[in-house]
């Protein structure tokens, strides 16, 4: 399997991204406040997300991509 | 100030270890964290009903579709979800492009594989919260007439680095069964097939706080399609493959056939059996007939094919307006060329007392898949042919918005409007094969409430 | 649509709740938002009382002090032991002062006298030691969400953390009902929720512990927490010494040194034990609040 080009440079930001994690500005558990204000969620109706995301994979190639887990949010 | 103390003092220095420490331990506290954590197990039952509308412009297809949701907590440590989802797709969708005779692709529409074709789909999720975790694994079914999935997927998430970074694993599978409907009204009745295909996707995310304000996300996802992954009702115009020259003839075609399933001669041909007869001997069967006579072939996509899909999220909260903007950006690479860029905005804002309003705008620019053409002159030598517009180069612009209103805890109704409006030359970056016949508009509106108790 | 200029018209609410007068104020777009918002406010403050109050029979805390009495062990709720383990960092940071079962004290001292006359029935020191022998954190372990007591005859006291826990957790939901603009103030543990609505920060007045109805300085709040601890009302004098009605977990008597402090913490619950440990420290306590790194107004 050969990876496509920009995957290959995405997947290095990735890496190089994770592995930085720790050098980030330190944002202390009582400096969350904005992160976890609603509007910071995205989608606040999951249901209304995903019949979207199916819409459009019935006219579109593409479907899917965004992650199955309710991943990576500030908010956690 | 009526009387000042000499002794009154204040001071105000850096945070001390010490403050940090009941700090931490007060945002432990769940009257506190409520607001400061998010993915936080809720210990309501939330019933959710769902009511969703979609129309396509033109005599295109119509969908109404009706939602039931019910998630609850199950012990200490798990919560379980459920829904229900019906869906009734209507009217009308293209099956080929015929060419008329100056040799211009007309659009052919159907009704679609059914008149009303009924889509029922169950999905059961359970979620695991851990300490510093999240697992969830998800079983579900869909079911329409013509068409039944069954799938499942897990995902992992483990926070790490003091809960600012997170990285999660999801695996999903699916088996899906294909077969054609009977309708009467079809043109070109074809023998029963039954195929089976099925999907399998790994996917890797990682989210980033990265500073008090902002977040990232980042997620990388692959998917191996296998089986049959043609629609069995799409056709493809090939102009070698017809005993005529439809350019030279000089005769709509397109307008004939229209002709024969209107006035009913398509209906009384597939009512009366004489398709069926037909259909047994393979030198006049429909398939054959279409092929070789008339050009139409059908759609023959390749048994595999592999997508990379990575994803970039930007998420950053504005103090000022109590605001946040979601910034996704999307790209696609696909082992059958449809390879699609999708920038996406959303604009959360909250407006206080529970009210929020998300204007939103996205666009779609996608590839056309290399065996995609609107017609053909010739079967390609790799052999495989399409002209589902799904397939086509071809861009989309959607603007959107969303409001919400949460009255107390309990109760939450949404309303949410779409208008999506697809152009062939709103493809970016040099237009690939397509044509304006497949341009069409939709809108979808949906409301949901929401109930916690 | 209503946008948070707005949000102009304050409603208040008072109430009466653990022991003291309560009022809650936010500004909310129309009334009826307002009413939904103080009630959701309003239970949850009742709720704590009636789960953590001392004065609750059958209540959560009830049954805990039932097992805390025998020196068994109780099964406890997610919340109760988020509790207890604030209350073990409080412990920890105030070198033991900050003691939750120090409540053992409360019967031997008593405050409901007049002020000034308490020395005439000052408790002996077999009292004071009886009760010091049945008082300390460390003999309380805590494993999952079970609570064992040690020792027999202990007893849990959330003084200076519920009432204060609680005007977080008032603000918080009026905050999530969208509440942009309000101030919770339980018998003066006092929460803000954002900037006053013309965007500067709250103005607190703090009521002059000598003085009484006089003022002695202000703190500013924004979306901040402010409590005090020693006040007027409650104080012993004993051989011309002002004694407050906080009790020290390892004299068994009531500390001296503060007449009053007010804390100001990015949560009130941290305010109000900031404030409790300070006096516990007694004349070392406001060195340890500028060790804290948190803005105080105090009174000696």
């Amino acid at each position: 399997m050969i990876l496509p080009k920009q995957f290959t440079l995405i997947a290095i930001a990735f890496v190089v991204l994770a592995c930085s994690g720790c050098s980030y500005q330190k944002v202390q558990a009582w400096e969350r406040g904005n992160l976890a204000n609603p509007v910071m969620l995205r989608d606040s109706n999951a249901s209304q997300a995903i019949l979207e995301q199916h819409t459009y994979s019935a006219k579109e190639s593409t479907a899917g991509g965004y992650s199955t887990g309710a991943g990576g949010c500030g908010c956690n | 100030m009526v009387a000042t103390k000499k002794n009154t003092t204040k001071k105000t220095i850096a945070k001390s270890d010490a403050l940090k420490a009941l700090m931490g331990a007060a945002l432990a506290l769940p009257g506190i964290s409520v607001a400061a954590e998010q993915g936080y197990r809720s210990e309501d039952i939330e019933i959710g009903v769902h009511h969703a509308e979609y129309t396509e412009s033109g005599d295109r297809m119509t969908v109404k579709a009706d939602q039931l949701s019910i998630t609850g907590p199950i012990g200490q440590n798990f919560e379980g979800n459920f829904s229900a989802t019906r869906d009734i797709t209507s009217g009308a969708s293209p099956v080929v492009n015929f060419l008329d005779g100056k040799g211009k692709p007309h659009q052919f529409l159907e009704t679609g594989a059914s008149i009303k074709d009924q889509r029922d789909i169950y999905e059961g999720t359970l979620t695991h919260y851990g300490d510093s975790s999240l697992s969830s694994i998800k079983l579900g079914t869909s079911e329409e007439d013509d068409y039944t999935s069954d799938y499942f997927s897990l995902s992992h998430r483990i926070d790490f680095n003091r809960k600012l970074s997170s990285l999660t694993f999801g695996y999903g599978h699916s088996d899906d069964d294909v077969w054609n409907s009977y309708n009467p009204s079809v043109l070109l009745e074809e023998p029963s097939i039954f195929k089976t295909r099925k999907k399998d996707e790994f996917n890797i995310s990682f989210g980033q706080v990265i500073n008090k304000n902002t977040t990232l996300q980042l997620a990388l996802t692959y998917v191996d399609s296998s089986g049959f992954l043609s629609d069995p009702y799409k056709k493809t115009f090939v102009v070698d493959e017809a005993i005529f020259d439809f350019r030279k003839l000089n005769v709509d075609i397109s307008g004939i056939f229209r002709f024969l399933v209107d006035s009913g001669v398509i209906r009384y041909l597939n009512n009366s059996g004489i398709t069926k007869i037909l259909n047994e001997s393979p030198l006049i069967s429909i398939p054959f007939l279409s092929e070789n006579v008339l050009g139409v072939t059908k759609d023959d996509r390749p048994e595999k094919r592999e997508q990379w899909i990575s994803l970039l999220r930007l998420s950053h909260y504005f103090k000022s307006t109590n605001s946040a903007l979601h910034t996704d950006y999307r790209y696609s690479d696909d082992s059958w060329g449809a390879y699609s860029h999708t920038l996406e905005f959303k604009w959360n804002i909250g407006l206080g007392l529970g009210w929020q309003i998300s204007p939103g705008v996205r666009f779609y620019s996608q590839h056309s898949a290399f065996f995609y053409d609107t017609f053909f002159e010739t079967i390609p030598d790799h052999g495989y042919v399409s002209s589902d517009y799904r397939l086509a180069g071809f861009g989309a612009f959607s603007k959107k918005l969303e409001i919400s209103k949460e009255f107390g805890r309990d109760f939450t109704v949404y309303l949410h409007y779409e208008e999506y409006e697809r152009k062939y030359d709103y493809e970016q970056g040099g237009q690939t094969n397509g044509d304006p016949l497949d341009d069409f508009e939709f809108t979808a509106f949906s409301v949901s409430f929401d109930v916690r108790f | 649509m209503c946008a948070s200029k707005t949000q102009h018209n304050p409603s208040h609410f008072d109430f009466k709740a653990m022991g003291s007068p309560c009022t809650i104020t936010v500004y909310a777009y129309d009334a009826l938002d307002a009413i939904n918002v103080i009630q959701k406010a309003t239970a949850e403050v009742h709720r704590l009382e009636n789960k953590f109050s001392r004065y609750i029979k059958n209540n959560t805390l009830y049954h805990v002090n039932q097992a805390a009495k025998k020196g068994g062990y109780i099964d406890v709720d997610d919340e109760f032991i988020s509790l207890l383990n604030y209350a073990d960092t409080c412990y920890q940071q105030s070198n033991g002062l900050f003691d939750i079962t120090a409540g053992a004290l409360r019967h031997v001292w008593n405050f409901s006298q007049p002020s000034n006359s308490a020395s005439n029935n000052l408790p002996t020191d077999t009292d004071i030691n009886d009760a010091l022998q049945r008082i300390g954190w460390q003999h309380v372990k805590i494993d999952n969400n079970r609570v064992h007591f040690l020792i027999p005859n202990m007893a849990l006291d959330f003084g200076g953390i519920v009432k204060e826990y609680a005007a977080d957790s008032a603000a918080n939901i009026c905050g999530s009902l969208g509440v942009q603009h309000g101030l919770i103030n339980l018998g003066g543990d006092i929460k803000a929720i954002g900037p006053h609505p013309n965007d500067n920060p709250w103005q607190i007045n703090i009521r002059d512990a000598r003085n009484p109805g006089q003022h002695k300085g202000g703190i500013k709040l924004y979306n901040e927490g402010l409590a005090t601890s020693g006040d007027y009302e409650r104080f012993f004098q004993i051989d011309g010494q002002r004694y407050s009605h906080i009790l020290s977990p390892k004299t068994g008597w009531p500390v001296k040194g503060l007449t009053s402090v007010t804390v100001k913490a990015p949560q009130c619950v941290i305010a109000g034990s900031a404030c409790t440990i300070a006096m516990l420290m007694e004349h070392d306590g406001i060195d340890w609040l500028n060790g804290l790194g948190v803005e105080c107004l105090w009174q000696d």
